[in-house]
């Protein structure tokens, strides 16, 4: 089955860079520049995991999530945050938002893909 | 509950996190560099994003020469620097660079009791401009060579409460 995941951050830069690494698996990547785009691609996509960055114009990522958590709908799709902010107060905050997992910037592909395998069922992509 | 600051020691805190960035995001190593000669970079890129709190303020300055920029870019990207077309493509990776230096300082900032917010970040590109910031908020420049190119992040912090930070004493560290 195609996974759906839903990529939430205002940088093009790092979209890219999450639809590069999940490439060599089985997904549709969707993207989505602010929280008011995401909510809307997470109502409308069904995402199986959604990617979401805090700081973003527009809606941030903790506004966000609020929201989703909010909707009886959305609440128990999965989400990963990507923050640049490890400190302890944040990392604590963040945790008690009702995520799966976090992840600080900056990252490699790799980690990515290994926090996201933990929350939904990875798989490559089969040889043409 | 806030700590005296005498350890927030800038250089090695911007050293670690533009490390961290050019080699996980960039693949690229980076040095710390002396500040003589500065670098001349007529045509730069400036990314920045500010700080702002109760107890501390201030800005994180990315400055790089336009060529650098592009550099920096296509290496995000993982593309050849001929495939970088177009300036919203070195805008955005110069802002999200700034962005993980700013989100590393904020984080020990917060975590040293100096709660704070950050803003998103601003980049501006040109040829002739200077940029000028409060008077009162004493500036931290940390010198950086990647291959043969140099460029600068300069800190600039105030604190409320002036000997909670020392930029001298940073500056000797």
């Amino acid at each position: 089955m195609t996974l759906k995941v839903l990529s939430v951050d205002d940088s093009r830069t790092i979209r890219l860079i999450v639809a590069r690494a999940f490439m060599p698996y089985d997904c549709v990547v969707i993207e989505a520049a602010n929280g008011e785009e995401g909510l809307a691609a997470a109502a409308r996509e069904k995402p199986d995991l959604i990617l979401l960055d805090i700081t973003m114009p527009i809606m941030d990522g903790v506004t966000m999530l609020a929201r989703l958590k909010a909707d009886d709908a959305l609440k128990e799709m999965p989400v990963i945050m990507l923050t640049a902010e490890s400190g302890r107060e944040n990392v604590l905050h963040i945790s008690k938002l009702g995520i799966h997992d976090y992840l600080v910037k900056p990252f490699r592909a790799e980690q990515l893909i290994e926090k996201a395998a933990r929350v939904v069922p990875l798989q490559k992509k089969a040889a043409a | 509950m806030r700590r005296a600051l005498p350890s927030l020691d800038i250089q090695p805190l911007i050293d670690q996190a533009l490390r961290d960035v050019f080699e996980r995001m960039l693949s690229l190593s980076v040095l710390p560099a002396a500040a003589s000669p500065r670098p001349d970079h007529s045509e730069r890129v400036v990314g920045s994003v500010g700080l702002a709190g109760e107890s501390v303020s201030g800005a994180v300055f990315l400055h790089v020469s336009e060529v650098f920029a592009r550099k920096i870019t296509a290496a995000m990207l993982a593309v050849h620097i001929q495939e970088i077309q177009s300036g919203e493509q070195v805008h955005d990776v110069v802002s999200e660079v700034t962005n993980m230096l700013g989100g590393r300082l904020k984080s020990r900032l917060c975590d040293a009791g100096f709660r704070c917010a950050m803003s998103t970040p601003t980049v501006i590109r040109g040829s002739s401009f200077r940029i000028e910031t409060a008077p009162d908020l004493p500036p931290r420049e940390c010198f950086f060579l990647c291959g043969q190119e140099k460029f600068l992040v300069a800190v600039h912090l105030k604190f409320k409460d002036s000997k909670a930070y020392d930029p001298q004493s940073a500056q000797r560290g």
